[in-house]
């Protein structure tokens, strides 16, 4: 091979040969398990060992009807409009003010909204876990401040209150990136 | 010399060739011809870390056996992954035995009998005498329809653990309340005369109001398993509404004694400590918790067996648990046999389990050692481990199905909403909630259980 065809066979090939691991990755480890997942789910079996039987739909089915099911789904959509919908005016708002010359330490305040997206989502867990909790939370406690006595509200156990307070946690973590 | 991608591509690739190929000339560690996964840090610790001088456990054996073996240390979680894959593919690359948690023992048992991954160790038990020997209700949790598929590491009867100090102090004797009625009004006396000296935030009892630990305990006092080995589904039984209804009450409402603890790795014994609460559950891996890590505590606390709600019932319940089992194609099922009783029943196993873990056996010749009869000066010279083996062989069947987590989910709704009943209408109406709810949660597990079965 001379080097002009040499040079035409890289520029042509060069490109599938860059991305092909990456594309043997993801045939390899998403879409074939995905693939897989799809025709198992038209079978009902409990082990290796077990005969397969086709059931059709019938997994569908019952995921449709199942109430369980449908709480997930409405959780998940509401925890997504409400993180949408509060996120990004807030983090609009933030963007604009610390962009304004006429604020100081800008640099400071840049880092330290910025800084809450570095730690992890299990020490974001961890610590509002003991911020929100009923007795020794700092949420109740300073609450405490405004009405005398720190008040017992379980910020995660109770219904009404778990997803504004999981909210709560998500925006700590996310508002200075997003 | 130049190298055409730089200076910093060319000592990466030395460094990268220098390591490989003292990685290739280091002579390879000696394979081990058994293994064995664990979770928990402290059992791993009683099997490969020497006991007073002596070797370790897996080096005793070895020196017995000529039989290398080799702890791997695994997370939970990853454990469960792991052997969840392994026995689903039907691979062979399986350890020779497995610790479980009993949170997770339920979905190994969703394929039948004759296909759950571990296997079944009737005919071993029977025929070594340890049906006989070992607590017979430990082997419930780690068995299907009467098959056991795991040997029990513990027993994990539970008492109360409460600051004898504190209502010492207020003048109530707490050890003498023998139901739960009792228990209740003597918790509010406490109550009542520690807000009186200030203590407006002090409640006597551990006692959360979302989960479940205490309640699941107190439905076993009453012997009552959410479902059973056979999925028989219990859920809706008068007695749970009953407990529900009662716990509810001990959490909310105007004869509350209860209040949830600090979230976060025994931090609870923090909360002990400082008299936040002034009881709480302990089964015996509880009780050493406080014992090691609130030295301050020495002499202040007092340990009692549970309050009743009725005759009949237990005096304790259990929390918690540990099965080794022997996955149904490891390479010799008789080795690995004889590996775990050497790991579970021997006098070896018995002094690396006082020196790492101090939690009671479920052989019961072994509760004849004298480390089970001293006196605790931490607990004021009270013999705490001999309470807990009186309550060991009276702890009652606890069974573990796929369905049970879903069942205990369930039982969180229905507290839940008990909770919010005695906060918004007081005790009117609160066991009829109870039962109505649980009727409907019962049927609703009931499809679940006849979708979810594989006989």
């Amino acid at each position: 091979m001379n080097r002009d065809r040499w040079w035409t066979w890289q520029y042509r090939y060069a490109p599938y040969l860059f991305v092909l691991p990456f594309v043997i990755l993801f045939l390899g480890f998403l879409i074939y398990p995905l693939a897989w997942s799809i025709v198992l789910s038209f079978y009902q079996t409990a082990s290796a060992r077990g005969q397969q039987k086709f059931v059709g739909l019938d997994n569908y089915r019952f995921l449709l009807g199942d109430w369980l099911f449908w709480g997930a789904v409405l959780n998940t959509a509401l925890y997504t409009l409400g993180l949408v919908l509060v996120q990004i005016p807030t983090s609009l708002g933030l963007a604009l003010v610390l962009t304004d010359r006429r604020v100081r330490a800008r640099g400071f305040f840049r880092f330290a909204f910025f800084s809450t997206y570095l730690v992890g989502n299990v020490f974001v867990a961890v610590m509002f876990a003991l911020i929100l909790s009923p007795r020794s939370g700092l949420m109740n406690r300073a609450l405490g401040v405004f009405v005398g006595r720190p008040p017992d509200i379980n910020w995660l156990g109770e219904p009404d209150l778990a997803m504004p307070s999981v909210l709560l946690a998500s925006l700590w973590l996310s508002v200075g990136f997003g | 010399m130049t190298f055409h991608l730089g200076k910093p591509v060319l000592a990466m690739m030395g460094i990268a060739l220098i390591s490989g190929m003292l990685m290739l000339l280091m002579p390879p560690a000696p394979r081990a011809e058994m293994k064995v996964w664990v979770f928990a840090d402290s059992h791993s610790n009683s099997y490969r870390t020497g006991i007073n001088g002596k070797p370790s456990l897996v080096e005793q054996y070895r020196e017995k056996t000529g039989v290398r073996v080799e702890v791997s240390l695994i997370a939970a979680k990853a454990e469960d992954v792991r052997l969840m894959s392994l026995f689903s593919s039907d691979s062979a690359n399986v350890p020779d035995l497995a610790e479980v948690e009993i949170g997770s023992v339920g979905k190994f048992f969703i394929p039948p009998v004759r296909e759950v991954g571990f296997l079944p160790l009737n005919e071993f038990l029977e025929r070594d005498g340890l049906l006989k020997k070992m607590v017979p209700s430990r082997f419930a949790p780690w068995s299907k329809v009467g098959v056991i598929f795991g040997v029990p590491h513990d027993v994990h009867p539970v008492t109360i653990s409460y600051r004898k100090d504190l209502f010492d102090e207020v003048g109530v004797n707490l050890a003498s309340a023998k139901t739960w009625d009792v228990f209740q009004e003597m918790c509010l006396k406490a109550q009542g005369r520690w807000r009186r000296k200030g203590f407006d935030r002090r409640y006597a009892l551990e006692m959360p109001q979302a989960k479940t630990d205490y309640l699941v305990t107190m439905l076993l006092q009453r012997h009552i398993n959410l479902i059973d080995d056979h999925n028989r589904v219990y859920l809706n039984d008068p007695k749970v509404a009953d407990t529900v209804a009662r716990y509810a009450l001990m959490v909310e409402g105007r004869r509350r004694i209860g209040t949830d603890s600090t979230p976060g790795v025994s931090l609870w014994t923090r909360d002990l400590a400082n008299g936040d609460f002034c009881a709480c559950f302990t089964p015996d891996w509880r009780g050493n918790y406080i014992r090691t890590q609130e030295k301050g505590l020495a002499g202040k606390v007092a340990m009692m067996r549970l309050p009743v709600f009725e005759e009949g019932d237990a005096p304790t319940g259990t929390w918690g648990g540990t099965m080794m089992g022997i996955p149904r194609r490891c390479h010799n099922p008789q080795e690995s046999w004889k590996l775990l009783k050497f790991l579970y029943t021997t006098p070896q196993s018995l002094e690396a389990r006082l020196k790492f873990t101090n939690i009671i056996p479920p052989m019961r010749e072994q509760w004849a050692d004298p480390m089970y009869h001293r006196a605790d000066p931490f607990f004021g010279g009270q013999k705490v481990d001999e309470l807990y083996i009186e309550l060991a062989d009276r702890i009652p069947k606890r069974y573990v199905t796929p369905f049970t987590p879903m069942a205990v989910k369930s039982l969180s709704f229905a507290l839940g909403r008990a909770v919010a009943h005695v906060e918004d209408h007081g005790e009117a109406g609160l066991r009829e909630v109870c039962q109505a709810y649980l009727d409907r949660q019962a049927e609703d597990l009931k499809k679940r259980i006849a979708f979810g079965t594989f006989e």
